[in-house]
Protein backbone atom coordinates (compact mmCIF):
# COMPACT_ATOMS: atom_id res chain seq x y z
CA UNK A 1 0.00 0.00 0.00
CA UNK A 2 1.47 3.38 -0.69
CA UNK A 3 2.54 5.77 2.01
CA UNK A 4 -0.38 8.42 0.88
CA UNK A 5 -3.06 5.73 1.24
CA UNK A 6 -1.69 4.04 4.66
CA UNK A 7 -1.87 7.61 5.88
CA UNK A 8 -5.60 8.41 4.42
CA UNK A 9 -6.43 5.30 6.45
CA UNK A 10 -5.29 7.00 9.54
CA UNK A 11 -7.01 9.52 9.31
CA UNK A 12 -10.05 7.69 8.32
CA UNK A 13 -9.29 5.88 11.93
CA UNK A 14 -9.02 9.24 13.45
CA UNK A 15 -12.36 9.83 12.73
CA UNK A 16 -14.02 6.30 13.47
CA UNK A 17 -14.72 5.70 9.98
CA UNK A 18 -12.90 2.61 9.16
CA UNK A 19 -14.39 -0.94 8.07
CA UNK A 20 -13.35 -3.88 10.33
CA UNK A 21 -11.09 -4.64 7.11
CA UNK A 22 -9.40 -1.79 7.01
CA UNK A 23 -8.67 -1.45 11.00
CA UNK A 24 -7.31 -4.79 9.96
CA UNK A 25 -4.90 -3.09 7.85
CA UNK A 26 -4.09 -0.12 9.95
CA UNK A 27 -2.86 -2.37 12.30
CA UNK A 28 -0.62 -4.52 10.32
CA UNK A 29 0.68 -1.63 8.70
CA UNK A 30 1.47 0.25 12.10
CA UNK A 31 3.32 -2.81 13.30
CA UNK A 32 5.47 -3.23 10.70
CA UNK A 33 5.75 0.67 10.91
CA UNK A 34 5.61 2.27 14.25
CA UNK A 35 6.33 6.15 12.55
CA UNK A 36 3.02 5.96 10.74
CA UNK A 37 1.75 6.74 13.86
CA UNK A 38 3.22 10.15 13.88
CA UNK A 39 0.35 10.69 11.62
CA UNK A 40 -2.27 9.86 13.93
CA UNK A 41 -0.71 12.05 16.70
CA UNK A 42 -0.60 15.30 14.61
CA UNK A 43 -4.03 14.62 13.59
CA UNK A 44 -5.12 14.74 17.53
CA UNK A 45 -3.15 17.77 17.92
CA UNK A 46 -4.70 19.39 14.97
CA UNK A 47 -7.89 19.05 16.84
CA UNK A 48 -6.25 20.06 19.98
CA UNK A 49 -5.70 23.56 18.60
CA UNK A 50 -8.87 23.72 16.91
CA UNK A 51 -10.55 23.53 20.55
CA UNK A 52 -7.54 25.23 22.04
CA UNK A 53 -9.19 28.56 23.05
CA UNK A 54 -12.44 26.65 24.13
CA UNK A 55 -11.01 24.50 26.60
CA UNK A 56 -10.76 24.86 30.23
CA UNK A 57 -6.99 25.00 31.04
CA UNK A 58 -7.20 24.74 34.62
CA UNK A 59 -9.84 23.89 37.17
CA UNK A 60 -7.90 25.64 39.61
CA UNK A 61 -7.18 28.65 38.52
CA UNK A 62 -7.56 30.90 35.60
CA UNK A 63 -10.96 29.56 34.64
CA UNK A 64 -13.03 32.77 35.93
CA UNK A 65 -10.58 34.52 33.30
CA UNK A 66 -11.85 32.04 30.42
CA UNK A 67 -15.16 32.57 31.49
CA UNK A 68 -15.40 36.36 31.58
CA UNK A 69 -13.76 35.66 28.35
CA UNK A 70 -16.29 33.47 27.07
CA UNK A 71 -19.46 33.40 28.26
CA UNK A 72 -21.57 36.36 28.08
CA UNK A 73 -25.34 36.70 29.67
CA UNK A 74 -27.44 38.86 32.23
CA UNK A 75 -26.45 37.55 35.38
CA UNK A 76 -23.48 35.79 34.64
CA UNK A 77 -22.34 34.52 38.35
CA UNK A 78 -19.07 32.92 39.14
CA UNK A 79 -20.44 29.54 40.22
CA UNK A 80 -22.71 29.66 37.01
CA UNK A 81 -19.39 31.10 34.95
CA UNK A 82 -17.34 27.70 36.46
CA UNK A 83 -20.42 25.18 35.91
CA UNK A 84 -21.10 26.68 32.37
CA UNK A 85 -17.50 27.29 31.13
CA UNK A 86 -16.61 23.80 31.68
CA UNK A 87 -19.91 22.67 30.39
CA UNK A 88 -20.27 24.28 26.94
CA UNK A 89 -16.65 24.95 26.07
CA UNK A 90 -16.06 21.44 25.96
CA UNK A 91 -18.91 20.82 24.10
CA UNK A 92 -16.26 19.61 20.95
CA UNK A 93 -15.72 16.99 22.64
CA UNK A 94 -19.63 15.97 22.84
CA UNK A 95 -20.12 16.40 19.02
CA UNK A 96 -17.38 14.62 18.11
CA UNK A 97 -17.68 11.30 20.18
CA UNK A 98 -21.35 11.85 21.37
CA UNK A 99 -19.94 11.40 25.03
CA UNK A 100 -22.10 13.30 27.00
CA UNK A 101 -20.64 11.53 30.20
CA UNK A 102 -17.48 13.32 29.53
CA UNK A 103 -18.99 16.78 29.83
CA UNK A 104 -21.02 15.19 32.66
CA UNK A 105 -17.82 13.68 34.53
CA UNK A 106 -15.78 17.08 33.86
CA UNK A 107 -18.62 19.12 35.33
CA UNK A 108 -18.75 16.55 38.04
CA UNK A 109 -15.10 17.17 38.50
CA UNK A 110 -15.17 21.09 38.44
CA UNK A 111 -18.20 21.49 41.14
CA UNK A 112 -15.90 19.32 43.46
CA UNK A 113 -13.02 21.08 42.59
CA UNK A 114 -11.65 23.67 45.70
CA UNK A 115 -12.03 27.09 43.33
CA UNK A 116 -16.28 25.76 43.24
CA UNK A 117 -16.51 24.78 45.88
CA UNK A 118 -15.23 27.98 47.36
CA UNK A 119 -17.55 30.22 45.13
CA UNK A 120 -20.63 27.29 45.38
CA UNK A 121 -20.59 28.28 49.35
CA UNK A 122 -21.48 31.95 48.67
CA UNK A 123 -23.69 32.22 45.62
CA UNK A 124 -26.85 30.76 44.20
CA UNK A 125 -26.87 27.30 46.04
CA UNK A 126 -29.71 26.13 44.08
CA UNK A 127 -29.13 27.03 40.37
CA UNK A 128 -26.39 25.08 40.10
CA UNK A 129 -28.24 22.11 40.66
CA UNK A 130 -31.19 23.22 38.91
CA UNK A 131 -28.89 23.87 35.86
CA UNK A 132 -26.89 20.50 36.43
CA UNK A 133 -30.35 18.76 36.30
CA UNK A 134 -31.03 19.80 32.66
CA UNK A 135 -27.58 19.57 31.13
CA UNK A 136 -27.70 16.15 33.27
CA UNK A 137 -30.85 15.71 31.03
CA UNK A 138 -32.58 14.31 33.70
CA UNK A 139 -34.86 11.63 32.35
CA UNK A 140 -37.46 11.63 35.25
CA UNK A 141 -40.68 12.70 34.66
CA UNK A 142 -41.72 16.40 35.71
CA UNK A 143 -45.22 17.39 36.84
CA UNK A 144 -46.05 19.93 34.45
CA UNK A 145 -44.16 18.52 31.26
CA UNK A 146 -47.53 17.34 29.71
CA UNK A 147 -48.51 21.52 30.22
CA UNK A 148 -45.58 22.24 27.90
CA UNK A 149 -47.18 22.17 24.03
CA UNK A 150 -45.27 24.00 21.45
CA UNK A 151 -46.45 22.40 18.74
CA UNK A 152 -47.80 26.10 17.52
CA UNK A 153 -44.46 27.12 17.25
CA UNK A 154 -43.73 23.82 15.13
CA UNK A 155 -41.90 21.76 17.97
CA UNK A 156 -42.98 18.07 18.62
CA UNK A 157 -42.49 16.60 21.66
CA UNK A 158 -40.25 13.55 22.11
CA UNK A 159 -42.16 11.23 24.08
CA UNK A 160 -39.71 8.82 24.63
CA UNK A 161 -37.84 11.88 26.78
CA UNK A 162 -39.58 13.49 28.90
CA UNK A 163 -39.39 17.48 28.54
CA UNK A 164 -37.50 17.26 24.97
CA UNK A 165 -38.70 18.98 21.54
CA UNK A 166 -38.16 18.41 18.19
CA UNK A 167 -38.16 20.94 14.96
CA UNK A 168 -36.27 19.31 11.99
CA UNK A 169 -32.91 18.90 13.10
CA UNK A 170 -33.01 21.42 16.46
CA UNK A 171 -33.92 19.43 19.77
CA UNK A 172 -34.42 21.58 23.20
CA UNK A 173 -35.21 20.83 26.11
CA UNK A 174 -38.14 22.49 27.97
CA UNK A 175 -39.20 22.12 31.64
CA UNK A 176 -41.96 23.91 33.25
CA UNK A 177 -42.10 23.47 36.88
CA UNK A 178 -42.20 25.34 39.81
CA UNK A 179 -39.71 27.67 40.85
CA UNK A 180 -38.09 26.16 43.33
CA UNK A 181 -34.57 28.32 42.79
CA UNK A 182 -36.25 31.55 43.69
CA UNK A 183 -35.11 33.72 40.68
CA UNK A 184 -37.32 36.18 39.93
CA UNK A 185 -35.83 37.82 36.55
CA UNK A 186 -35.17 35.83 33.71
CA UNK A 187 -31.42 34.60 33.25
CA UNK A 188 -29.64 33.27 30.53
CA UNK A 189 -26.23 31.45 29.23
CA UNK A 190 -24.66 31.70 25.60
CA UNK A 191 -21.59 30.30 24.07
CA UNK A 192 -21.67 29.25 20.50
CA UNK A 193 -24.99 28.15 19.53
CA UNK A 194 -25.87 26.78 23.40
CA UNK A 195 -28.52 28.64 25.28
CA UNK A 196 -30.08 27.92 28.65
CA UNK A 197 -32.62 30.27 29.60
CA UNK A 198 -34.59 30.62 33.06
CA UNK A 199 -37.61 32.61 32.99
CA UNK A 200 -39.38 32.69 36.36
CA UNK A 201 -43.53 33.01 35.58
CA UNK A 202 -46.13 34.88 37.39
CA UNK A 203 -47.93 31.91 38.81
CA UNK A 204 -44.60 31.04 40.93
CA UNK A 205 -42.73 28.52 38.00
CA UNK A 206 -40.16 28.79 36.32
CA UNK A 207 -39.65 27.83 32.25
CA UNK A 208 -36.02 26.38 31.39
CA UNK A 209 -35.37 25.82 28.18
CA UNK A 210 -31.56 24.46 26.77
CA UNK A 211 -30.78 23.96 23.08
CA UNK A 212 -28.85 25.52 20.06
CA UNK A 213 -31.41 28.28 20.01
CA UNK A 214 -31.05 32.13 19.55
CA UNK A 215 -32.58 34.42 22.50
CA UNK A 216 -34.96 35.54 19.18
CA UNK A 217 -36.19 32.16 19.12
CA UNK A 218 -36.61 31.76 22.90
CA UNK A 219 -38.43 34.97 22.39
CA UNK A 220 -41.06 33.39 20.27
CA UNK A 221 -41.36 30.22 23.22
CA UNK A 222 -41.34 32.08 25.71
CA UNK A 223 -45.28 33.49 25.13
CA UNK A 224 -46.35 30.31 23.57
CA UNK A 225 -46.16 28.59 27.30
CA UNK A 226 -46.95 31.60 29.64
CA UNK A 227 -50.12 32.33 27.57
CA UNK B 1 -21.13 -2.22 0.41
CA UNK B 2 -18.79 -1.67 3.95
CA UNK B 3 -20.16 -0.36 6.62
CA UNK B 4 -17.50 1.95 8.89
CA UNK B 5 -17.36 -0.18 12.38
CA UNK B 6 -17.14 0.99 15.80
CA UNK B 7 -13.30 1.04 15.37
CA UNK B 8 -13.08 1.72 19.42
CA UNK B 9 -15.06 -1.41 20.35
CA UNK B 10 -12.96 -3.83 17.87
CA UNK B 11 -9.41 -2.28 19.55
CA UNK B 12 -10.95 -2.47 22.76
CA UNK B 13 -11.69 -6.17 22.23
CA UNK B 14 -8.16 -6.65 20.59
CA UNK B 15 -6.39 -4.78 23.65
CA UNK B 16 -8.26 -6.62 25.79
CA UNK B 17 -6.75 -10.18 24.62
CA UNK B 18 -3.57 -8.44 25.11
CA UNK B 19 -2.90 -6.66 21.21
CA UNK B 20 -1.00 -3.89 22.69
CA UNK B 21 -0.82 -2.12 19.06
CA UNK B 22 -4.32 -2.19 18.92
CA UNK B 23 -4.41 -0.50 22.81
CA UNK B 24 -1.42 1.76 21.35
CA UNK B 25 -4.00 2.97 18.93
CA UNK B 26 -5.98 4.43 20.95
CA UNK B 27 -3.58 5.68 23.43
CA UNK B 28 -2.15 7.82 20.10
CA UNK B 29 -5.82 8.87 19.49
CA UNK B 30 -6.30 10.47 22.77
CA UNK B 31 -2.84 11.17 24.42
CA UNK B 32 -2.65 15.34 22.98
CA UNK B 33 -6.00 14.96 24.57
CA UNK B 34 -5.16 13.83 28.11
CA UNK B 35 -1.82 15.56 27.70
CA UNK B 36 -3.94 18.89 27.64
CA UNK B 37 -6.46 18.53 29.99
CA UNK B 38 -3.32 17.14 32.83
CA UNK B 39 -1.28 20.57 31.92
CA UNK B 40 -4.05 22.36 32.43
CA UNK B 41 -4.29 21.21 36.31
CA UNK B 42 -0.18 20.87 36.27
CA UNK B 43 0.94 23.74 34.45
CA UNK B 44 4.32 22.06 33.83
CA UNK B 45 5.39 20.18 30.96
CA UNK B 46 7.33 17.16 32.92
CA UNK B 47 4.40 16.73 35.10
CA UNK B 48 1.77 16.73 32.58
CA UNK B 49 3.66 14.29 30.33
CA UNK B 50 5.26 11.82 33.23
CA UNK B 51 1.33 11.99 34.53
CA UNK B 52 -0.24 10.99 30.49
CA UNK B 53 2.36 8.23 30.54
CA UNK B 54 1.61 7.33 34.23
CA UNK B 55 -2.07 7.57 33.44
CA UNK B 56 -2.29 5.14 29.44
CA UNK B 57 0.13 2.80 32.13
CA UNK B 58 -2.86 2.43 34.52
CA UNK B 59 -5.38 2.22 31.69
CA UNK B 60 -3.53 -0.79 30.28
CA UNK B 61 -2.91 -2.48 33.29
CA UNK B 62 -6.36 -1.89 34.40
CA UNK B 63 -8.30 -2.62 31.27
CA UNK B 64 -9.85 -5.81 32.44
CA UNK B 65 -11.73 -3.83 34.62
CA UNK B 66 -13.14 -1.39 32.05
CA UNK B 67 -16.50 -2.68 31.43
CA UNK B 68 -17.62 -0.42 28.95
CA UNK B 69 -19.89 1.28 30.67
CA UNK B 70 -18.71 4.77 29.14
CA UNK B 71 -16.20 5.80 26.43
CA UNK B 72 -13.01 4.59 26.32
CA UNK B 73 -11.85 8.20 26.35
CA UNK B 74 -14.21 9.09 29.23
CA UNK B 75 -12.89 5.98 31.50
CA UNK B 76 -8.98 7.41 30.94
CA UNK B 77 -10.22 11.10 31.47
CA UNK B 78 -10.97 9.87 34.89
CA UNK B 79 -7.67 8.26 35.38
CA UNK B 80 -6.27 11.14 34.60
CA UNK B 81 -8.33 13.41 36.48
CA UNK B 82 -7.92 10.95 39.34
CA UNK B 83 -4.35 11.20 39.35
CA UNK B 84 -3.97 14.46 38.51
CA UNK B 85 -6.07 15.54 41.78
CA UNK B 86 -3.87 13.15 43.78
CA UNK B 87 -0.87 14.55 42.63
CA UNK B 88 -2.23 18.36 43.37
CA UNK B 89 -3.19 16.99 47.05
CA UNK B 90 0.41 15.09 47.30
CA UNK B 91 3.21 15.98 44.43
CA UNK B 92 5.26 13.11 45.87
CA UNK B 93 2.68 10.98 44.03
CA UNK B 94 4.69 11.58 41.23
CA UNK B 95 7.24 8.59 42.06
CA UNK B 96 4.99 6.30 41.97
CA UNK B 97 5.17 6.04 38.10
CA UNK B 98 8.64 3.97 39.05
CA UNK B 99 7.32 1.68 40.72
CA UNK B 100 5.56 0.40 37.34
CA UNK B 101 7.69 -1.26 34.81
CA UNK B 102 7.83 1.47 32.07
CA UNK B 103 9.74 -0.83 29.73
CA UNK B 104 7.09 -3.50 30.15
CA UNK B 105 4.17 -1.44 28.71
CA UNK B 106 6.26 1.51 26.70
CA UNK B 107 4.43 3.95 25.06
CA UNK B 108 6.57 6.06 24.03
CA UNK B 109 5.10 7.99 20.87
CA UNK B 110 6.75 8.56 17.59
CA UNK B 111 6.15 12.94 17.11
CA UNK B 112 6.26 14.97 14.42
CA UNK B 113 4.59 17.97 15.78
CA UNK B 114 5.68 18.39 19.34
CA UNK B 115 2.08 18.16 21.69
CA UNK B 116 3.71 20.36 24.47
CA UNK B 117 4.65 22.94 21.98
CA UNK B 118 0.87 22.61 20.70
CA UNK B 119 -0.84 22.23 23.97
CA UNK B 120 1.25 25.41 25.76
CA UNK B 121 1.51 27.53 22.65
CA UNK B 122 -0.59 30.57 22.52
CA UNK B 123 -2.63 32.37 19.20
CA UNK B 124 -2.59 28.75 17.49
CA UNK B 125 -6.10 28.24 17.17
CA UNK B 126 -6.30 31.50 15.77
CA UNK B 127 -3.76 30.71 13.18
CA UNK B 128 -5.13 27.61 12.32
CA UNK B 129 -8.70 28.94 11.79
CA UNK B 130 -6.48 31.82 9.35
CA UNK B 131 -5.14 29.10 7.81
CA UNK B 132 -8.35 26.99 7.37
CA UNK B 133 -9.66 30.07 5.77
CA UNK B 134 -7.33 30.02 2.77
CA UNK B 135 -7.68 26.40 1.90
CA UNK B 136 -9.22 25.53 -1.31
CA UNK B 137 -13.05 25.75 -0.42
CA UNK B 138 -13.52 21.77 -0.85
CA UNK B 139 -10.92 20.63 1.44
CA UNK B 140 -11.75 23.47 4.22
CA UNK B 141 -15.79 22.28 3.58
CA UNK B 142 -14.51 18.85 4.31
CA UNK B 143 -12.40 19.76 6.90
CA UNK B 144 -14.79 21.92 8.86
CA UNK B 145 -17.99 19.84 8.51
CA UNK B 146 -15.91 16.85 9.89
CA UNK B 147 -13.59 18.73 13.07
CA UNK B 148 -15.89 21.56 13.80
CA UNK B 149 -19.67 20.35 13.53
CA UNK B 150 -18.91 16.59 13.76
CA UNK B 151 -20.22 15.19 10.87
CA UNK B 152 -19.85 11.38 9.42
CA UNK B 153 -18.03 10.98 6.51
CA UNK B 154 -21.65 9.67 5.26
CA UNK B 155 -23.15 13.09 6.23
CA UNK B 156 -20.52 14.89 4.74
CA UNK B 157 -20.80 13.05 1.39
CA UNK B 158 -25.05 14.25 1.31
CA UNK B 159 -24.40 17.20 2.11
CA UNK B 160 -21.93 18.44 -0.75
CA UNK B 161 -23.29 15.60 -2.89
CA UNK B 162 -20.03 14.04 -3.43
CA UNK B 163 -19.23 9.92 -2.64
CA UNK B 164 -17.74 9.47 0.92
CA UNK B 165 -14.25 8.06 -1.00
CA UNK B 166 -13.87 11.80 -2.00
CA UNK B 167 -14.58 13.37 1.76
CA UNK B 168 -12.32 10.88 2.78
CA UNK B 169 -9.93 11.88 0.76
CA UNK B 170 -10.61 15.66 0.97
CA UNK B 171 -10.70 15.69 4.92
CA UNK B 172 -6.90 13.35 4.86
CA UNK B 173 -5.78 16.42 2.27
CA UNK B 174 -6.88 19.44 4.36
CA UNK B 175 -5.05 17.05 7.55
CA UNK B 176 -2.13 16.85 5.66
CA UNK B 177 -1.60 20.90 4.53
CA UNK B 178 -2.72 21.95 8.23
CA UNK B 179 0.23 19.92 9.63
CA UNK B 180 2.41 20.38 7.51
CA UNK B 181 1.40 24.55 8.17
CA UNK B 182 1.76 24.16 11.42
CA UNK B 183 5.03 22.21 11.08
CA UNK B 184 6.54 25.42 9.66
CA UNK B 185 4.87 27.89 12.18
CA UNK B 186 6.11 25.37 15.50
CA UNK B 187 9.59 25.37 13.71
CA UNK B 188 9.93 29.30 12.83
CA UNK B 189 8.76 29.71 16.72
CA UNK B 190 11.53 27.66 17.78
Amino acid sequence: MKEIEANELISAYYDNELTESELDNLLEMTKKDPLLLAKLNNYALITEISEKDEKVFSIFEGISKIARKRWFGNGLSATAAILLTVIFLNNPFESRFSESDIINSQIRDAVESDEAAKTYSMIEKNLIPHVMSIIDNNSRSYEDDLAIDLSPIGFNRIESNPGHFIRGKKKIQVRLEPNRIGIKENRYWKSGNKLIYLYPTSDGKIISIYGDLTIQEVEKIIPVLTK
Amino acid sequence: MNIPQKNEASLLKRAKNGDKDAFNLMVIKYQPRIMSVLYGFLKTHSDAEDLTQQTFIKAWINLEKFRGDSSFYTWVYRIAINLAKNYVKKPSTKFEKTSISIDEHHYDLPEDLDPLSVISSDHLKTELDTFISSMPEKLKTAFVLREYEGKSYEEIASITDCPIGTIRSRIFRAREEIVNYFKEVLHERD
